[in-house]
């Protein structure tokens, strides 16, 4: 069985991304030691939870209404704003600057979040999606 | 966009943001009366799936 759109997408996104990450995350090491390493870690698992709940909703959401489609896509937008919001708070306050490199966080966060992106624009490039024909005028 | 798509977008932002807004006010309250900061994260959560059960009831159950 041919896999869905999402699963194409998301196979299509991971590797680029992963690869950016890694890479990242050595380079962190590398200038900022220990703490580049953990930070570049925390970016790479947050950009991938929620891509991978983006990738989810629109799963779930395949053969649903328009109206209920835009009400997923603004709770799930909601909710990892919070999410956002609640991890970064607990990285200001409960981690010390020693242990997790905010810069190296933020730098390797939006090069995995560009990567995933391009990863998955390239496979929906490569998509052979059915399109439903216009019927003939009589 | 037709008139009930925006009235249906209203609703829902408007159920998004009241549930957070109401169950963060009543975790924040318990959090300040029993000086803990956890219930405002556990009313967060709770706004956000009371939010997510009215927008299934109102627009996705009916629909499916």
């Amino acid at each position: 069985m041919a896999d869905s759109v999402e699963v194409n997408l998301g196979k299509g996104a991971v590797y680029p991304a992963l690869v950016v990450g890694v890479i990242g995350s050595v380079i962190a090491l590398l200038i900022k030691g220990k703490s580049g390493l953990i930070a570049g870690g925390f970016a790479l698992l947050i950009v991938f939870i929620f891509f991978i709940i983006h990738l989810i909703i629109s799963k779930i959401s395949n053969n649903l209404d328009p109206i209920a489609v835009m009400g997923l896509a603004l709770f799930s937008y909601f909710s990892k704003v919070l999410i956002l919001g609640v991890f970064l708070l607990v990285i200001v306050n409960k981690i010390s600057i020693e242990n997790l490199d905010r810069p190296s966080f933020g730098a390797i966060a939006i090069a995995v979040t560009v990567a995933w992106l391009g990863g998955e624009v390239r496979a929906f490039l490569k998509l052979k999606l059915h399109m439903p024909l216009p019927k003939k005028e009589k | 966009m037709s008139s009930s798509e925006e009235g249906a977008f209203w609703t829902i932002l408007s159920y998004l943001i009241a549930g957070l807004i109401l169950w963060c006010g009543i975790g924040l309250l318990v959090d300040h009366f029993l000086k803990t900061t956890f219930f405002v994260l556990i009313g967060m959560a709770i706004g956000l799936g009371s939010s997510l059960y009215l927008i299934w009831v109102r627009f996705i159950r009916i629909v499916k």
